[in-house]
Formats: C-alpha cells, structure tokens, sequence
C-alpha cells in the first residue's frame, strides 16, 4: 500500500484515481442523484489527487539527482588522485556511484509522466547518465598505469581541469538545488585546449611511432574523457539556466 | 535446511552479472551495426539505462551476499563493465555513421565472436576447455587494418577510433582471461 502513495507509478495513480472518480460517478447514476452530487464527487477527486495522489515531479527529481552529482564529484577527483599515483580510495568512491545511480529517477520514462516535462527531464538524466559512464571508463584507464615522468609533464593541467569540473558540477547542484551559484568562471574550453596542445607537443607526430606507444594512446584517451565531461556539464548547466 | 537450498551462492551472482554484461555488449553492437543512433537516439539511450540499472543491481548483489569475497572475480567483472562503457563512448562521439558502414563486416564478426566466448562462459556445465581467442583477435586485427589504411585519413578525428580498437583488444583479454579462470576453477 505504501509504493501506491510513494512510488513514482504515474500510470497507477492514474489508474486509480479514474477508478475512484468512476466509481462516485456510478453510485450517483444508479441512486439518481442530483447535480449537487456531481459536483461533489468532482471536488472530493480533485481532494483525492492532491492529497492522497500528489504529483511533485519537479521536487522528487532534484531530490533524486543532486546526490548522484555529489558522488559523482568525489569519484572525478578519486580518479584524478589515483591517475596521478596519489593514495585514495577509488573502490569505496566508485560504489557510492554506483549505489546513486541506482536509484537514479527511472520513473520519467514511465507512460503517463507529465508531457510538458517529459522531454526536458528524460534528456537531462541521459546526460547525468553519459556523465556517469564517462566516469566508469576514465577508471578502465586507471587499469593500465602510465609512466610516472610521461604523467608529470601534464599533473598541474589535469589537477585544474578536474579542479574546474568539481567547481562546475557545484555550480550544477546548485543551480538544481533553486540556489543562486556563487561560483562564476569565465572560461570553461582553454584549459583542455591547452593541455591536448601540450600532449600533442610531447606525443610523436608520425602515427606508427605515436600508436607503439600505449600509454599515448591511454592518456589521449584519459584527455577525450575530461572534454567529454566538460562538453556534458556545460549542456546540462545550459538546460537549466 | 531449506533456507540452505533456496540462498543463491556467488557462482549464481556471478553468472547474473555476466548475463547482464553480455545484454550490454548486445545493445551497443547493436547501435553500430543498425547506424541509426542519430535517429532513434532516445530509444537507444534508454536500452542501455535499463541494462546499466540491471548490471549495478547484480554488483550490489554481489557485494550485499558476499562482502567478504571479493575475488579477481568481481574485479575482471567491473573491469570488463568499464571497458564496454567506454566502447559505447564512440555512439555519441563518432557523428558520421557512414564510418561504421565501411567496417560493417568487421564489427559484426568481432560482436559474433564476442557473442560466443559469454555463450561458452555462461554454460551451465563445466566448460571443456578455456575458449580459444584467436579467431577474435584475428577480427580486430581485420578493423584495426582497416583503420590504418582508410579511417586514419578519413576521420576527423582519428584517435577515438583508434581508442575504440584498444578497447575492443582490452576487452577479449579480459573475457580470455575469465574463460581461463572457469576452465581452472569452475566459478
């Protein structure tokens, strides 16, 4: 009975309510009563779906998604640490994530999910969810370790990139949370730009020479990954202003 | 006596979490071969939400039943989890789907093979023998040819492709490597 009132089941309550209302409908046919009676039953399902049945998509999705963002926050920056060969505990950080996402808000595919919402919200958990993924492989990198004087070349970039990203999914969960953002940063591209400039100066031009060595490889791709978040979290701060 | 019977061992929970794997694979090859991510881009996205959903679920199984167990198991499992995700990067990064026209026959027989090897891990009885890699190998070895002599000039961008064909050789190392490992203990 308690998943009837809590479970984001739009089509049962849907259901039920139209049971509910039918039923007060049918009683007043058969016992011919009058129209005083209509209206009544039409208040008491109005009563019925905002009491009992009420609807508050808006409020149960920020509530579903804000602590995916902060797991997902502690995570980036475990898999920044164990990158650049720090101590941290990426295993603990990772099932945070993954507990989070379970329970991520599944309920907007659901039929009978509000229409004028449907859209907006199912794109925005596509994107949390593509954020999620970008995250479980820039771990898949970690399997192969990179050379430690090949990662110092790039530690200070990396740090200020996930430095910005932590301070962008802020912004995010603030912005979701109906707050006013307190953090305003002008450039969210050149800091990329500029270290993909610095690989490709230290990577070899000529492919051959470029693909015999996998840690270049493995770190373009640790590099494709953080333009990946970037790319996602800008979307979805755009969504949202 | 009963409570004994029903309880479900890691081996059950293993196997679960293999299967949902193996539908994972199923739906991102999928994308690649059917080359109609751009347009049925919803459709696809919730697939692979539905089978993530079902793949956490079987790792917090997992963990729940046998926390004190955490074998290389669980941790091939999640490695070959992430590697898959990161393959599936290439839906939304690669926007030209004629790329995946030209290596049309090669994805499909490398998503055949792949097919096979969980086909032989998820085998109720004791497999015979570890699964023999190399027709695989050879598959990826046909793309990764393709990919030197015509994609590499062709992409715009030509290093995700060559990060999707690492991921693929990560991917059979990992799934040879579990296949050895039910040969040599039966999980």
């Amino acid at each position: 009975m308690k998943n009837i009132f809590n479970a984001r089941s739009f089509l049962m309550r849907r259901i039920l309510l139209n049971a509910v209302v039918f039923l007060l409908a049918a009683l007043a046919v058969i016992f011919s009563l009058s129209i005083q009676y209509g209206i009544l039953i039409g208040f008491i399902s109005i009563l019925i779906s905002i009491i009992i049945f009420p609807d508050h998509p808006e409020k149960d999705f920020r509530a579903a998604i804000i602590p995916i963002l902060q797991a997902y926050e502690d995570y980036l920056t475990a898999i920044k640490n164990a990158l650049l060969q720090k101590y941290t505990d990426i295993h603990k950080k990772r099932i945070s994530v993954e507990e989070a996402m379970r329970h991520s808000p599944q309920w907007v595919y659901q039929l009978g999910f509000e229409a004028r919402l449907r859209e907006g919200y199912r794109h925005f958990l596509i994107r949390v969810e593509q954020f999620g993924e970008a995250l479980f492989a820039m771990q898949s990198i970690l399997h192969h370790p990179l050379d430690e004087k090949f990662l110092h070349h790039f530690s200070q970039e990396i740090e200020f990139i996930t430095t910005q990203n932590c301070r962008l999914m802020q912004t995010l969960t603030t912005l979701i949370a109906l707050q006013k953002p307190t953090v305003i940063i002008e450039d969210w591209i050149e800091d990329i730009v500029a270290l993909e400039k610095k690989f490709y100066t230290y990577a070899p031009q000529n492919p051959a020479a470029f693909n015999l060595n996998k840690d270049n490889i493995y770190f373009a791709a640790f590099i494709q990954h953080l333009k990946d978040l970037r790319e996602i979290l800008l979307k979805m701060v755009q969504s949202i202003r | 006596m009963w409570k004994s019977i029903l309880k479900k061992n890691r081996h059950d929970f293993l196997l679960n979490g293999l299967r949902s794997i193996y539908e994972l694979q199923k739906i991102i090859f999928s994308i690649y071969l059917a080359r109609d991510y751009n347009i049925k881009h919803f459709f696809y996205e919730k697939k692979l939400q539905e089978k993530n959903r079902i793949i956490l679920d079987a790792f917090h199984q997992l963990r729940e039943q046998h926390p004190l167990e955490k074998t290389d198991h669980y941790f091939m499992l999640e490695h070959c989890y992430n590697v898959l995700i990161e393959m599936s990067t290439l839906r939304y990064r690669l926007k030209d789907p004629v790329i995946f026209e030209i290596c049309h026959q090669e994805l499909l027989s490398i998503s055949t093979e792949i097919s096979h090897i969980f086909d032989h891990l998820l085998k109720k009885n004791v497999p015979q023998m570890a699964y023999n890699p190399q027709l695989l190998q050879e598959n990826i070895f046909s793309l990764e040819s393709i990919y030197q002599n015509v994609l590499q000039a062709t992409l715009a961008e030509p290093i995700i492709f060559l990060i999707f064909i690492e991921n693929l050789i990560a991917l059979e190392k990992t799934l040879t490597q579990l296949s050895k490992r039910c040969y040599e203990k039966y999980i």
